[in-house]
């Protein structure tokens, strides 16, 4: 089914929506997720998760492409359930996770709290930065930091070898921190 | 915090760049999954214990149960090359869906059972090998390439521009810089760089009314699966039916009684599939062939923090990787087994290490495995009060 068809079902608050971007976008999903919390359960919780957030999100959301609408909140609620996971693991209180009202508000165009706000100008920026780096190795920084892919599959899909994903990987997180500290974000 | 606000703002990268390197990853395309990536390298090697005792046979209910006691997680355990742990130097994968391994006491019939799905699925993984597009000749990579640039020339056709790192060291031999120099250049049609991206992807469109882990993305495909189903006379996963209550924190799909009406129907025949009914349900899906798997919680706390234990039935007479659904444990050499018999008298081995916590059975007609979750581990006992809470005679 085509996304656009998909997207309205969500809006006509048709369950059937659900099954469609399940069996369309899964996968991709679970991809990213497993990536981040390499748990085939916990994935699949946060897969899960990212339908029923679609499901609250839409409306107001309307999204183009639905791949990356889901993908994004995929990585959201995983880094959100790696993080409580490491800080319990750490044996202290595990912090406040970030709430969906926040994902939402992210992944809208309105303006909502002091820590959104502050995550959408540090967005803008590395989005500029992103767009001044050879696609290359913005596509190898992205493998890494958005997609969380293996270095190793990273080195086979780019025909590196690890090492060299490493330098790269090493280099660019240097470039984006000199220019998050020339622009004052960092 | 810092890198964390990092991580979290670059959740608004571009599209357009997410795009791109969700296709270099081979990921995605046009909103099209392609399968998890499995591009690992093995790095340990592992122990075992070789114990294997005789099966128990176990009449109860009308129902035949083989207990594999001590053959323990062999039966879990996935040996695949492609695949190293990423929890610890012991860790391990294991499969929660079919058998991984048989133990030898096991009854001839249910053994040949499991040889025939296993033998299919191997026909079927090597003809999806066999069937991969070709690349077009324009895009092989010449001898020390280390990347490929493709960018569109404007008229239609694509430069392939190939690259060789060139690496400066710093006094210690560490790498500090990377260049890449151009080594060749060369020109492909929209036809070759199509049949380069069909490459990339292939396994990434599903072909409708199939399980998505098949990776069937073409007619052709779905025409030779129902095939070597047909010749080893196996049940397909088509269709999967799911249903949802609890979504974290923020809101509930399905009421916890109109789930276990459904799981009553499709699981238990229309009898009671739980003794003691769970306090939650994070999901429950099902295929019309059998395959089901029901995820249910134990405490009131229905949050990761919560305990809960994913279920997941498995037909012998269904076409089947046994890779749908995988787990890694962190240390396989720590796993120890026992058995714990239900009130129905099934028995079940239960693998645990502090960590990792898994019970599995091999029913007349299917495997069941259990994966437990809780932070905070769980104790023997607690363990079997959960396995308790099912009845294994109606499934």
């Amino acid at each position: 089914l085509e996304d656009r068809k998909i997207v309205e079902l969500f809006w006509r608050r048709n369950e059937t929506a659900i099954s469609h971007a399940a069996a369309k976008y899964g996968a991709y999903c679970n991809t990213i997720a497993r990536n981040i919390l390499h748990n085939a359960c916990d994935a699949e919780e946060c897969v899960n998760d990212t339908y029923i957030g679609a499901w609250n999100s839409m409306p107001d959301n309307k999204p183009e492409r639905l791949s990356h609408y889901l993908g994004k909140m995929t990585r959201w609620l995983a880094l959100n359930r790696l993080d409580a996971k490491r800080s319990r693991k750490r044996g202290g209180d595990a912090p406040e996770p970030l709430s969906y009202d926040e994902l939402t508000d992210y992944a809208s165009a309105d303006a909502g709290t002091e820590k959104t706000v502050e995550l959408k100008e540090m967005c803008a920026a590395i989005n500029h930065f992103l767009g001044k780096l050879p696609a290359t190795e913005r596509q190898i920084f992205l493998a890494r930091y958005w997609f969380a892919a293996p270095v190793a599959e990273i080195s086979e899909k780019f025909g590196f070898t690890q090492s060299k994903v490493k330098s790269q990987l090493m280099r660019t997180r240097n470039r984006l921190r000199r220019y998050l500290e020339e622009e004052g974000l960092c | 915090m810092l890198e964390k606000n990092i991580l979290l703002a670059m959740n608004g990268a571009d599209d357009a760049f997410l795009e791109e390197t969700a296709r270099k990853l081979g990921y995605i395309s046009g909103g099209r999954k392609i399968k998890a990536p499995a591009s690992y390298s093995r790095r340990t090697s592992r122990r075992f214990a070789a114990m294997l005792i005789a099966a128990c046979l176990l009449l109860s209910l009308g129902l035949v149960a083989y207990a594999a006691d001590l053959f323990g997680i062999r039966a879990l355990l996935i040996k695949r090359d492609d695949m190293s742990p990423t929890r610890s130097e012991n860790g391990a994968f294991v499969s929660i869906t079919q058998p991984q391994e048989v133990p030898e006491e096991m009854s001839t019939e249910i053994k040949a059972k499991i040889d025939n799905s296993t033998k299919a699925w191997a026909e079927w993984d090597a003809w999806r090998k066999d069937n991969r597009p070709s690349r077009p000749e324009v895009f092989l990579e010449p001898e020390g390439c280390d990347m490929t640039d493709i960018i569109e020339n404007g008229d239609g056709t694509y430069a392939v521009i190939f690259r060789d790192a060139v690496l400066t060291h710093d006094d210690s031999g560490e790498v500090v810089d990377v260049e890449y120099v151009e080594m060749e250049r060369r020109t492909a049609t929209a036809e070759e760089y199509e049949r380069e991206m069909e490459h990339m992807l292939a396994g990434s469109q599903s072909y409708p009314g199939y399980d998505f882990n098949y990776d069937v993305t073409t007619a052709e495909a779905a025409e030779k699966l129902e095939e070597i189903a047909a010749k080893y006379g196996l049940e397909l996963r088509r269709e999967r039916n799911a249903m949802y209550q609890n979504f974290g924190s923020f809101t509930q799909f399905n009421s916890l009684e109109e789930i276990t009406a459904k799981i009553n129907e499709v699981c238990a025949g229309g009898k009671s599939f739980f003794r003691t009914e769970p306090t939650g349900y994070d999901k429950f899906y099902y295929f019309n062939e059998g395959t089901f798997a029901v995820s249910f919680f134990t405490t009131d706390d229905m949050t990761n923090e919560g305990t809960y234990c994913y279920l997941y039935n498995s037909p012998y007479g269904t076409l089947s990787s046994g890779f749908e659904i995988v787990g890694e444990i962190e240390d396989a050499d720590a796993m120890s087994t026992y058995t714990h018999a239900t009130p129905d008298g099934t028995e079940l081995t239960v693998l645990h290490n502090g960590a990792d916590m898994f019970a599995y059975v091999y029913l007349e007609n299917s495997f069941v495995t259990m994966s437990f979750h809780q932070l905070k581990g769980l104790s023997a006992d607690e363990i079997n009060a959960i396995i308790d809470m099912v009845d294994f005679g109606v499934i």
